[in-house]
C-alpha cells in the first residue's frame, strides 16, 4: 500500500499544511499584538526660532481636556518626535496646549554632567503660552516658527 | 514492504510532513502559552512588589506611633554641601526589624557623613552595603546585586571621599511632593522632605487620598538608597532625589536616555510594571496608577503653586494639603 504511506506526495494534502501555516501564523500575531492605541497619534515636526533650528528645546504637549502630556526634545535640526510614555510614541488624540521651552536648570550628577542652559524662547510660547496644537489619529506633523529671541535680552533671569 | 509483510504486521511510520504539522501545533500553543507563563511570573514579582511597598508603609505607620510622626524624608542636621544623610529608610530599620542594622549604623548618634568620618567607621561602611530585601522590588532585579546603581554611587560625598562604599538600593522612594526644592529650607507639600517629621494630623487632604511611598526602577530611572541622600545641597539627580521623588516628573519617564531627560526621570517614580507604578498611600494601602493618569505640574519658584486648581490629579495625589481632594484611582 504505497499511497498510505507516502500521503504527502499527493498534491491535495499539501493545502491543509500550508492553512494551518497561516493559522499559526494569525494566531502568533494575535497573541504578541501588533496594533497601536487608538487614543495616541504620532507627532512630529520642526521647530525653528528666528528663522533658525532649535536645538535641544523641550517640547511638551498638553492634553486640554486632561491626561497624561507628550514630551520631546529636539534633536539639532530642530525636529522632534513626541513620546507618550517608554513604548508608545504620540500624544493623546484631541487638542493640545503646547510649550517650547529651552531653560534646563542642568544635572552636575549626569555623565557627563550638562550645564544649566537658559530661557531662550519668549514666555508666551511656554510660561503663559498661547500655543495650541490639534492631534488627529495617525500621523501629524506639527511645525512651530517661533519668534523673538529671548538669548539676549537683559534682566531675563534663568528660574531656579 | 515484503519484510513487513511477512512479520504480519504493517510498520506504520509519521510523514514528514504530520510531523511538521504535529511540530507547528505544538509550537503555536506554546506561542500562546509562553506570554500567559511570563505574564503571571511577572503579576507574582508585582505582588510581591507591592507587598514591600506595604511593609514600608506599616515601617512608617510604627515609627510614627513610637515618635508620633512619619519619618523625615532626609535628615538635614549636617548643611555642608555633599554630606551625606540619612534618609527616611535608614530611619524606619527599627520598624523593619532591622533594629541590629540600625544599632550598627548609628542613625540615631551622628548623621551618616559624620559616622563614616569617625574613628569607628568600619560597622558604618560593611552596614551601609547591606542589601535588604524589604527594599527591592523582584520585578526589576538589575546587574547591580542589590546595591545602588553605579550612575548613583555616592562618590563625590565628604564620608566617600574618607571610606568608599556602595549603598544598598531602594526601589522605592519617598513622595517629597510638587516642588523640585533641594534642601530643607524649602518646605515641600509631600509626607517626606528634608527634616519632614510630618504628623498624620497634617495630611489635611486624607491618608487615602495622599500618596507616600512609590517605586522607581533601575533600568531606566537609576533606583535610590534607602541609606539616604549624598548631598542634601545636590541639584542633580545624586543630591537628595536617591531618596525621594517630586510630582514634576511624569510618572514612567518616557524613553529619553535617563542623563539628558529634561524632566528628570531619576527625580521621579518609575516602575518596570507594563504601564504603570505602585504607591502606598499614608493609611497604607497599595494601588497601581497607571501611567496615562491625568498629569499637569503647575510650576513655581514661590508661592503656593501646589493648590492650583489646574493641578493635576497625580500632582494632587502626591501633595497633603493642597485642598484639591481627589479619590485614588
Amino acid at each position: 500500500m504505497p499511497s498510505r504511506l507516502l500521503p504527502a506526495a499527493s498534491p491535495q494534502h499539501r493545502h491543509p499544511v500550508i492553512g494551518a501555516v497561516v493559522i499559526v501564523a494569525c494566531l502568533v500575531a494575535a497573541a504578541t499584538g501588533c496594533g497601536g492605541r487608538s487614543d495616541v497619534g504620532r507627532v512630529s515636526g520642526m521647530v525653528t526660532l528666528d528663522g533658525t533650528p532649535l536645538a535641544g528645546a523641550r517640547v511638551t504637549f498638553q492634553p486640554t481636556t486632561g491626561g497624561a502630556p507628550s514630551h520631546a526634545l529636539t534633536d539639532a535640526t530642530g525636529r522632534y518626535d513626541l513620546q507618550y510614555s517608554r513604548s508608545v510614541a504620540g500624544a493623546r488624540v484631541g487638542d493640545h496646549e503646547v510649550t517650547i521651552s529651552t531653560l534646563d536648570k542642568g544635572n552636575p550628577d549626569a555623565d557627563p554632567p550638562r550645564p544649566p542652559r537658559p530661557e531662550q524662547v519668549p514666555d508666551h510660547y511656554n510660561r503663559r503660552t498661547t500655543l495650541t496644537a490639534s492631534v488627529r489619529p495617525g500621523a501629524t506633523t506639527v511645525d512651530f516658527q517661533l519668534t523673538g529671541s529671548t538669548a539676549r535680552r537683559a534682566g531675563d533671569h534663568v528660574r531656579r | 514492504m515484503a519484510r513487513s509483510a511477512t512479520a504480519g504486521v504493517l510498520r506504520r511510520g509519521f510523514t514528514l510532513v504530520e510531523l511538521l504539522v504535529v511540530i507547528a501545533i505544538i509550537g503555536t500553543l506554546v506561542g500562546l502559552l509562553l506570554p500567559a507563563v511570563q505574564a503571571a511570573r511577572e503579576a507574582a514579582r508585582r505582588s510581591q512588589c507591592g507587598n514591600n511597598l506595604k511593609q514600608l508603609a506599616l515601617a512608617a505607620h510604627t515609627h510614627e506611633s513610637a515618635q508620633r510622626s512619619l519619618p523625615s524624608g532626609w535628615v538635614y542636621t549636617d548643611t555642608r554641601t555633599n554630606a551625606e544623610s540619612w534618609g527616611w529608610g535608614a530611619l524606619l530599620l527599627p520598624a523593619l526589624e532591622q533594629a541590629p542594622l540600625h544599632a550598627q549604623l548609628r542613625v540615631t548618634q551622628g548623621n551618616l557623613a559624620a559616622n563614616l568620618l569617625s574613628s569607628q567607621w568600619q560597622p558604618v561602611t560593611t552596614g551601609l552595603q547591606t542589601v535588604i530585601g524589604t527594599f527591592l522590588c523582584p520585578s526589576d532585579v538589575g546587574a547591580d546585586g542589590g546595591l545602588i546603581h553605579n550612575d548613583r554611587r555616592f562618590n563625590g560625598g565628604i564620608g566617600f571621599a574618607a571610606r568608599a562604599y556602595t549603598p544598598g538600593k531602594s526601589n522605592y522612594i519617598g513622595v517629597a511632593g510638587h516642588y523640585v526644592v533641594t534642601d530643607a529650607d524649602r518646605a515641600n507639600s509631600g509626607l517626606l522632605y528634608g527634616n519632614s517629621r510630618i504628623r498624620i494630623a497634617q495630611i489635611s487632604d486624607g491618608t487615602s487620598k495622599t500618596l507616600m511611598f512609590g517605586e522607581r526602577d533601575t533600568r531606566n530611572c537609576r533606583g535610590g538608597a534607602w541609606a539616604g541622600i549624598r548631598n542634601p545641597q545636590g541639584t542633580g539627580s545624586r543630591g537628595i532625589w536617591t531618596a525621594v521623588g517630586h510630582a514634576r516628573a511624569k510618572l514612567n519617564e518616557s524613553a529619553l536616555p535617563w542623563d539628558n531627560d529634561p524632566l528628570g526621570c531619576g527625580q521621579g517614580f518609575s516602575s518596570l510594571h507594563q504601564g504603570g507604578a505602585q504607591f502606598a498611600s499614608a493609611d497604607g494601602a497599595v494601588r497601581f496608577i497607571t501611567d496615562d493618569i491625568d498629569h499637569r505640574h503647575i510650576a513655581g519658584i514661590t508661592g503656593q503653586n501646589h493648590t492650583d486648581p489646574r493641578n493635576g490629579i497625580y500632582q494632587r495625589l502626591l501633595s497633603r494639603d493642597d485642598g484639591l481632594v481627589v479619590d485614588l484611582p
